[in-house]
């Protein structure tokens, strides 16, 4: 079949029109074309004609003629418009009119450095074009580096690299640094949160260099739909930008469908597990020999997913060969990722069930549909995981299987929201002290500060003068010197999650083999001792996890349970900023910074197929802490008081999950950017307490969006809970607890400060 | 944390910062050094001359270049730094060459590290062209140099251009049998010279560290004076190991020596060498372990030669000097396989081998013995089917 044919197969289905919510056709697009701008080499267009390229798209045309006039252009595009052509197109042509120009490309992934590198050279070898690329990462042996450096027109990399490994050692890049003509940065809108801040203060210092080196390069960036592309792409770099933005490249015709799994128990307001749900929905498709992509919402998920997809798929007939499904996530090695890509492009593999690690641009070729299990928590990954399937002519299918949760249900209600509200703000802050200081001490290494020389623009200087204080740094002779013995870029992780990984070891068999790796903030939910660990739907048992070491040891076992990690959070307030008291002796609102300590305590065991809780065990490891900026909400003994302590317990806990799912809505983030906590009597105010913090390290701006809009957050969570269409509470709003006054309860202590915020605030 | 950061930072952008250039510490005195000004800044100087055919351990300082008629300039190289990464500041550079009846030193020493760029000029101006011999220079100093030149816009193109390090040429001989072959176990094992009163180089950053703070010079004196020694050792460590390599058999007294310099001319191919110092170490040798591993790399040499006789005879002797040895067993077991064709013989000398690695426990050793008996039980089975189709012929025909 193909996806007309199922579409309209579903379309007779009753009872999967029934559960439908909502089903958008949007139409497909012709393409549109341009001419090449002037100024491009003849070699380059020969080339381009030979790949089947005669024309440019207006998308593609617009942004090189941007590059060709010396802006800066950022390209926004969807999945598959040939946005690669953009920059490719005018780093070729400027090596071929000068063969000692340098560029400097960047994406966020290894992976993705190496797909463009088969391409640039594809592109070069058909213009006869003598233009050196070279990938420059942690796997480029350290004999080739030598060559890279001194040869390479076109340096791939990654921004790990750039500041650790390139910016550090720029003595020995002068010749690169003097000719760099072009930046591209490309899947932009990956460059939010800590990862883009600590990016943008790479590409400080390295514009710090440049222009030590007397080159001044332009900047293409690259990024998928969000709502701020020129905004980010200009605090990351620094410069001013052309915004292309309308994409002349075809899309097929699209079928988006949102589905709401049948309630179980209509009483209780639960419906049906989404992962059975994306299950069937999934082997439907599977069945019928439509090539489909799953996105579950974690690791476990995806193995989980897998086991039962496998289960399901070898008891039909119509289904072919066992290994046509894979799972792809985060932790697997490289080469056995690069085989399932391969197999995804060449159609061996069928389908593949995935966690957002393939949101980013890994070139998978096209698929024909595409199943979330559950809302993706936000509506930028939501539309790049659904650009995943459709194909440039052909007609294409995405299915977002709903959870019981809040927010999958609000999107379900109002889906003009998704369809009509633009995509999230891409936050970054460069600006954030601790990401601040570390950079101006990588800097400054790099090459010493003379007086009255900006960073980014920034007066630094008593940021030196308190180097200079705890004797990292001198200043003598108009200049301030790195005097520490260490290498301050080592110091410095880019990304949220750290770069020390564990790996994996299987010690089924006697020789011991290393199976995959994880983050260090990840293991103490999913290596715990005795945890279930599943790797291609193979189950291994954590036999020992050697937390100084860095390893997990772990052997095969086959059971009918998979393990859940609770993790604990406490917020200790260091620092209080702002305060306001809503009136005497009642609420308090307050901004300020805190350390969030988490730590996993104990896991339970789930039976696989129905999610029963079998059984729980102890989890013994070290604490994890992280200082952030937090707004709470404290609330007054009158308050307290006038409710029964368990079912204020209760009620406290419905609120936090009624907001942990209106927030990311409400403040337009990604649901993982912050976290809610509740504490009834908090060390801190001695109160009760309700802490919503930014889930990175130092803080990226949402508490105090927070804070300064706290009524109105409120008052939406006080709407949507009082729409809800259940009696006492459900997943939906105030979570999963079924007490008989839970959802009253919320309900009148949200109004309780509502009213303290005055009665126009109130919804 | 952050809060007590922000203060501090607010405290310190609202106090004025110190416009008066910090003074610079004149230790001149102290150290023997004159003060050299220029243009764009100045530096510390000490120079000293130091006359050819002073004692040095067992052996005399000479005049390299005249003593072997060389035609390059020699310029002695060491410095000394502000930290132990590749971007650090070299505080302090020695530098020595040789004129006529003398060896020149010259260091330069920053008062600040502002020093910098002024000393770099001078250092490129004045020794460009020289062929630079340091030790461990080659990795460390002079890229060091080259980068601070790059980052303090000197033009250092022809700074260094030939080079010379002799911690390489020190590892080929004497790597395994020193604990280490840093200059000072050099000094100490080879040229049987013992400093008093060194300092350990490791600590020399955070010394220069407290004197940029204090001005004391005492210190700085003992850091002057540790560089001072590498740069004119160096000198007699070269002049020694041209000797050496000149003629390894005569200058080298310790037998092992003499076969690790051997076993480095092979890793670098260069049999010819390799054989003649091997063979001298196998005449000289008194305990079996030496003996032994002689025969090894002559027998690999002959090999390589396809003089298969002498390597089947050390072969033959390796066995015999260590029958649990599964090496020569093994050489053998090829040896007939290939070039005798004797299956027979080889599955002998194979399983022998086997039966070796097997109480030795190498497991893989094992595994490629285990596979090279099933290739040879497999060519026996068809060496005796074609010899009976032979026969067959024969008889028929």
């Amino acid at each position: 079949m193909n996806v007309d044919q199922i579409v309209l197969k579903f379309k007779q289905d009753r009872d999967f029109m029934s559960n439908v919510a909502y089903w958008k056709e949007i139409p497909e697009k012709d393409p549109e074309y341009a001419d090449f701008p002037a100024g491009i080499n003849e070699k380059l267009i020969y080339a381009l004609s030979q790949r089947g390229i005669y024309k440019l798209y207006t998308h593609q045309a617009k942004a090189v003629e941007h590059v060709l006039n010396g802006k800066n252009v950022t390209v926004v595009t969807p999945t598959a418009s040939g946005k690669t052509l953009c920059y490719n197109i005018p780093v070729i042509n400027k090596v071929l009119e000068d063969s000692s120009s340098r560029a400097l490309y960047i994406f966020p992934t290894k992976a993705l450095a190496q797909d463009q590198m088969a391409e640039l050279h594809e592109l070069c070898e058909l213009a006869e074009a003598d233009v050196k690329s070279y990938t420059y990462d942690g796997d480029t042996p350290v004999n080739a580096r030598k060559a890279v450096r001194q040869a390479g027109n076109v340096i791939i990399t990654n921004p790990d690299m750039l500041h650790s490994g390139i910016l550090p050692q720029h003595t020995k890049w002068v010749d690169f640094f003097e000719n760099l003509k072009y930046i591209v940065i490309d899947e932009l809108h990956t460059y939010v949160g800590v990862f883009g801040s600590n990016v943008c203060n790479v590409m400080r210092r390295l514009k710090r260099l440049c222009n030590f080196y007397g080159s001044d390069p332009q900047f293409i960036c690259l990024s998928a739909t969000i709502a701020n592309p020129d905004e980010l792409a200009r605090r990351i770099t620094g410069e001013e930008f052309e915004v292309v933005d309308k994409s002349g490249a075809p899309s097929g015709k699209r079928h988006v469908i949102f589905y709401n799994p049948p309630y179980v128990d209509k009483k209780l307001f639960i419906r049906r597990d989404t992962t059975l749900q994306t299950r069937d929905i999934a082997a439907e498709l599977l069945k019928n020999k439509i090539q489909t992509i799953v996105f579950m919402r974690s690791r476990v998920g995806v193995e989980v997913m897998l086991s039962t997809l496998d289960k399901e798929l070898s008891s039909s007939r119509a289904f072919g060969t066992k290994d046509s499904i894979k799972a792809y996530r985060g932790g697997y090695l490289p080469s056995e990722r690069r085989a399932i890509e391969r197999g995804l492009r060449s159609g061996d593999i069928m389908g593949v069930i995935s966690t957002n690690a393939l949101e980013l641009g890994i070139d998978i070729g096209r698929l024909d549909a595409c199943v979330m299990c559950g809302y993706p928590g936000g509506i930028a990954n939501t539309w790049q995981q659904m650009g995943r399937a459709g194909r440039r002519r052909e007609t294409s299918l995405a299915i977002l299987v709903a959870s019981n949760k809040a927010l999958d249900q609000y999107i379900l209600s109002h889906p003009d929201y998704f369809f009509e509200s633009s995509p999230e703000n891409g936050l970054v802050n460069g600006d954030n002290l601790q990401i601040l200081m570390s950079h101006v001490q990588c800097s400054m290494f790099e090459l010493p500060f003379k007086d009255g020389e900006t960073y980014g623009g920034m007066d630094v200087s008593p940021m030196l003068r308190y180097f200079e204080e705890n004797g990292t740094a001198r200043h003598t002779g108009g200049k301030w010197y790195w005097m520490a013995e260490s290498y301050p870029a080592s110091a410095l992780n880019m990304r949220s999650i750290s770069n020390d990984n564990f790996i994996i070891i299987d010690i089924s068999e006697p020789e011991h083999r290393v199976i995959g790796e994880m983050d260090k903030f990840t293991v103490p939910m999913l290596l715990h001792e005795q945890a279930i660990y599943m790797h291609q739907a193979v189950q291994y048992q954590v036999e020992k996890l050697d937390w100084d070491d860095h390893k997990a040891y772990v052997r095969k076992v086959n059971v009918d349970y998979y393990t859940d990690a609770d993790l604990n959070v406490e917020v200790r307030v260091t620092d209080v900023y702002e305060s306001k008291d809503m009136s005497d002796d009642k609420i308090n609102v307050s901004l300020g910074e805190a350390m969030v300590v988490s730590q996993t305590t104990m896991f339970k065991k789930m039976k696989l197929d129905t999610h029963e809780n079998l059984g729980w065990g102890k989890i013994f490891l070290p604490q994890m802490e992280m200082y952030t900026n937090a707004c709470w909400v404290t609330l007054p003994e009158s308050i307290t008081s006038q409710f029964d302590k368990e079912d204020f317990n209760d009620a406290l806990l419905g609120i936090t999950h009624l907001l942990g799912n209106i927030v990311p809505v409400y403040i337009m983030s990604s649901a993982k950017d912050v976290n809610i906590v509740y504490h009834v009597r908090s060390p801190f105010t001695n109160r009760s307490t309700v802490y919503i913090y930014d889930n990175y390290q130092g803080g990226i701006g949402f508490a105090e969006k927070i804070y300064h809009s706290l009524g109105d957050l409120l008052a939406m969570a006080y709407g949507h809970l009082k729409d809800c269409k259940c009696e006492k509470g459900c997943p939906s709003c105030v979570g999963p607890l079924w007490e008989r006054k839970i959802k009253k309860n919320s309900l009148k202590i949200l109004e309780m400060i509502l009213d303290d915020y005055g009665s126009e605030e109130k919804a | 944390m952050i809060t007590d950061l922000k203060k501090k930072l607010d405290r310190l952008a609202s106090t004025p910062i110190q416009q008066a250039p910090k003074k610079k510490h004149d230790i001149s005195a102290v150290i023997g050094a004159e003060c050299v000004q220029k243009e764009n800044g100045g530096y510390l100087l000490r120079r000293i001359k130091y006359a050819v055919g002073a004692i040095y351990g067992d052996y005399t300082l000479e005049n390299v270049e005249k003593t072997f008629g060389l035609k390059e300039r020699l310029l002695f190289l060491d410095t000394e730094t502000t930290g132990l990464g590749s971007v650090a500041c070299p505080f302090l550079i020695g530098v020595s060459y040789f004129d006529e009846n003398s060896l020149v030193l010259e260091q330069y020493f920053m008062r600040d590290i502002d020093d910098e760029a002024c000393v770099l000029e001078e250092i490129v101006k004045k020794y460009s062209g020289m062929t630079v011999v340091s030790y461990n220079g080659k990795s460390f100093d002079v890229p060091l140099i080259k980068a601070r030149c790059t980052l303090n816009a000197v033009n250092c193109k022809a700074f260094a251009t030939k080079q010379s390090d002799l911690l390489h040429l020190c590892r080929r001989i004497w790597k395994k049998r020193l604990e280490n072959c840093r200059l000072s176990t050099i000094e100490e094992e080879i040229l049987k010279l013992k400093r008093e009163d060194d300092i350990p180089g490791s600590e020399i950053p955070e010394m220069y560290k407290r004197y940029l703070e204090s001005g004391n010079g005492q210190e700085m004196l003992k850091v002057i004076e540790h560089n001072e020694s590498d740069v004119v050792s160096m000198s007699v460590i070269l002049c020694r190991l041209i000797r050496i390599f000149g003629d390894p058999v005569g200058q080298l007294d310790d037998i092992r020596d003499v076969m690790h310099l051997g076993e480095s001319y092979y890793a670098k191919k260069d049999f010819k060498r390799s054989l003649e110092c091997f063979e001298a170490a196998l005449k000289g040798s008194k305990d079996a372990m030496t003996s032994y591993n002689c025969m090894k790399y002559i027998s690999f040499i002959h090999k390589k030669n396809k003089e298969y006789s002498r390597a089947v005879e050390l072969w033959q002797k390796m066995e015999r000097i260590m029958p649990s040895a599964v090496l020569p067993l093994e050489e053998l077991a090829k040896y007939y396989e290939h070039v005798q064709k004797d299956i027979a013989k080889a599955l002998d000398c194979a399983n022998k081998a086997r039966k070796n690695a097997l109480l030795s426990g190498a497991k893989e050793l094992r595994a490629q013995l285990d596979k090279r008996i099933e290739r040879l039980n497999k060519k026996r089975g068809a060496i005796d089917a074609t010899s009976y189709e032979e026969d067959f012929d024969k008889w028929v025909f």
